[in-house]
């Protein structure tokens, strides 16, 4: 309809995804300058166009570490996001992140497996962040991701999206206490490299383990675009939605592994990293004023890719010898985020009604 | 009613209910029941005798514990969930509140049984949209936000996308419930109004004895020993199948006024003479403190007559007890005399 707040409203959404993808570039390139080594746009430039001119180390800094550190700090944000949006919707609760359902803790299980009990019995890991033990440890909280999800989506279908978010809850306490008594058993400096782990990093991730990074997360998104439909729908709740012909249950389980998948791929390569999952949906939603997942889905995966890249690069320190923990970044940002989105809406509700 | 369409919906010896530890337990059975095209269908039942259980086993959103179930002449297991949304819309009691989605993308998710796979909406759909936030009042709701709407405006507009479905069968369970009383006559009238003009076939349950009886074209009346009887209101009421429906230990159906009537033991008997709507709710405040209306003057305590000359009315009680006489300028004096004397009297009772 040709009202003219409905111009308005998509004028305003085409200034915003303007602006969010000028952001994300901006913010992008600062990342590719900044570092424990500051490099000037025209190094970089040089480096990326494979300018005789610049020396091989240079090269390979921006190479093989700036580059593909954007690339998995954008595909994951915008994964954690997207998951979180659909869980959001598929619970109703705006608390709901990629996590609910117990991903991380299986991850976080079988990353703990590796470092604090094959490690000590003999099966040599190297403790800097070699190749061979880094892929051991993506293998190790993959499976164990995958595990919990195998045993929460059997679960999908047979109660209500209650119990489930409730179910997930539980599993992720239960497979939680499992890894204090393995890390009640272990030497510190078996739990220093959990721990390290379990703060999250976007470093780990080189050209080699990209190939297995980047496609399970884009084919993770892409799924998204089958699901706008089905998540409009569900907005109204599991009656309405059947009642306009929504499959629910098969879309609730497609759904659940498709955010799964995105959840699961990131917290396996860079660890489990919290708050991007919840906040970069409400801030989508705070900056285009709908909820309607065409528009919402792509704004989310740009809101989360910039996100993602900012808590990053603040995390890596510029200028400082230090770099600080991403986790306790991303809750930094994600937190006032999420506080200012409540405030300005005035409550919570307002956003699933 | 057109003869030619086939029944929006039929039902052959079904039972609904719940599988419990795996039996059946059947809170209705064998049911014979039609819906037909333009028919506007109240069903009535006191809480816990199964309407939402019927609601949604006619929609198919439940499986009937046995029976045939035909929509529009075939079976309900034929149909695609997306052709089953094409043929029938409903509405429930509550809407799930939504944030951030206005009125009109509200109604549009009624599209969704027509539009493609990523839900862009074409001309038709817009105008079928737009035609059904007309129908029910609700076009200037249609750029609102649905969480600021009154619980009536959300209403209608969950009754638009249910329009916007353009189903032929539309099965409401306990829309009114959160209305008041305008509101719900207004909604009444719109439903009623809307099946008859688009031969939509309409069941909507409801506890609004009244309005039921007075819009709907045939009623479906759950008993307290779980028995469904139908027919068309006068006809129920004629055969006293309303009143054996709903009497109770505190109620009674008054077949002579059409209304339920709440009985009490009656502290005071009295006669009443005069007309008017000034009888009517004389009658209604004796009724309400506890005063029996009798036609017996022997057993009466007092006499009550209606006066009325240019345009002033005086109420006359002639008390037998005392032989005394009172004169009354409105209701409410007339019950400040009645009222200590109800109070002695169920003292001494």
């Amino acid at each position: 309809m040709a009202l003219p707040q409905n111009k308005q409203k998509s004028n305003r959404r085409i200034l915003c995804f303007g602006l969010l993808l000028l952001g994300a570039f901006a913010i992008a390139l600062a990342s590719l300058c900044l570092g424990s080594q500051p490099l000037s746009p025209k190094v970089i430039l040089q480096a990326l166009t494979n300018s005789p001119e610049i020396s091989h180390i240079l090269q390979q800094i921006v190479f093989d570490f700036r580059l593909p550190r954007i690339f998995t700090s954008m595909l994951a944000g915008a994964a954690l996001a997207t998951a979180g949006l659909m869980m959001q919707t598929i619970f109703r609760n705006p608390l709901a992140d990629p996590f609910v359902l117990g991903v991380n803790s299986g991850a976080s299980l079988g990353v703990a497996v590796v470092l604090l009990l094959l490690a000590p019995v003999g099966i040599t890991l190297t403790d800097s962040l070699s190749a061979s033990g880094q892929t051991l440890v993506v293998l190790a909280s993959s499976g164990g991701a995958a595990l919990t999800l195998m045993l929460v989506l059997a679960l999908s279908k047979r109660v209500d999206v209650m119990s489930l978010l409730i179910l997930g809850l539980m599993i992720s306490y239960a497979i939680g206490a499992c890894v204090s008594i393995l890390m009640f058993f272990s030497m510190a400096e078996r739990l220093q490299s959990f721990l390290n782990w379990s703060f999250g990093d976007y470093g780990n991730v080189s050209w080699s383990h990209m190939r297995v990074f980047a496609p399970s997360i884009l084919l993770g998104l892409s799924t998204t675009l089958f699901f706008v439909k089905p998540l409009d729908a569900l907005l109204l709740g599991e009656q309405y939605a059947e009642s306009v012909g929504t499959r629910t249950k098969q879309v609730r389980f497609f759904v659940l592994l498709s955010a799964s998948l995105l959840a699961g791929t990131v917290t396996g390569f860079c660890g489990p990293i919290g708050f991007l999952g919840i906040a970069a949906p409400h801030l989508s939603r705070y900056l285009f004023q709908t909820s309607n997942h065409r528009i919402l889905i792509p704004a989310t995966i740009l809101v989360g890719a910039m996100l993602s890249l900012s808590a990053d690069l603040i995390a890596r320190g510029p200028g400082l010898d230090i770099s600080l923990p991403l986790n306790a970044i991303t809750a930094l940002i994600g937190a006032p985020v999420i506080i200012v989105a409540l405030i300005k809406q005035r409550n919570m509700k307002r956003i699933f009604g | 009613m057109s003869s030619n369409q086939p029944d929006r919906l039929t039902a052959t010896n079904l039972s609904v209910g719940y599988q419990v530890n795996g039996l059946p337990q059947a809170t209705l059975s064998q049911l014979n029941l039609a819906i037909r095209a333009g028919e506007f269908v109240c069903l009535l039942g006191p809480n816990g005798t199964g309407k939402s259980t019927l609601i949604r086993t006619l929609a198919s959103m439940q499986a009937p514990l046995a029976g045939e179930l035909k929509l529009e002449g075939s079976c309900y297991k034929k149909i695609s969930p997306r052709e089953r949304a094409r043929r029938v819309s409903i509405v429930f009691t509550d809407m799930v509140p939504v944030g951030m989605m206005d009125a009109y993308s509200f109604a549009a998710l009624g599209r969704h049984p027509y539009s493609g796979w990523m839900g862009r909406l074409n001309q038709e759909d817009h105008k079928q949209i737009q035609w059904a936030l007309e129908a029910v009042g609700a076009e200037h709701l249609s750029t609102r936000q649905v969480s600021e709407l009154s619980d009536g405006e959300r209403q209608k507009i969950a009754i638009a996308r249910a329009l916007a479905q353009e189903a032929r069968l539309m099965l409401l369970d306990e829309p009114t419930a959160f209305l008041d009383l305008p509101r719900r006559v207004e909604l009444m009238r719109i439903l009623r109004d809307l099946a008859h003009r688009e031969q939509i076939g309409m069941l909507l349950s409801t506890h609004d004895l009244d309005l039921a009886i007075r819009y709907a074209d045939r009623l479906w009346l759950i008993a307290p020993n779980g028995e469904l009887l139908q027919g068309i209101p006068e006809e129920l009421a004629l055969s006293g199948a309303l009143q054996r429906a709903f009497a109770s230990d505190n109620l009674d159906w008054d077949n002579s006024t059409g209304c339920l009537r709440a009985h009490r033991n009656h502290c005071l008997l009295a006669t009443l003479e005069g007309s008017g709507p000034e009888a009517l709710w004389t009658r209604r405040a004796f009724e309400r403190i506890g005063v029996g209306i009798t036609e017996d003057a022997d057993i009466a305590q007092f006499h009550t007559n209606i006066e009325q000359f240019d345009n002033v009315t005086r109420w006359r009680i002639s008390d037998k007890r005392n032989e005394e006489t009172h004169t009354f300028a409105s209701i409410e004096t007339l019950l400040d005399w009645i009222c200590p004397q109800r109070s002695v009297r169920e003292a001494k009772l």
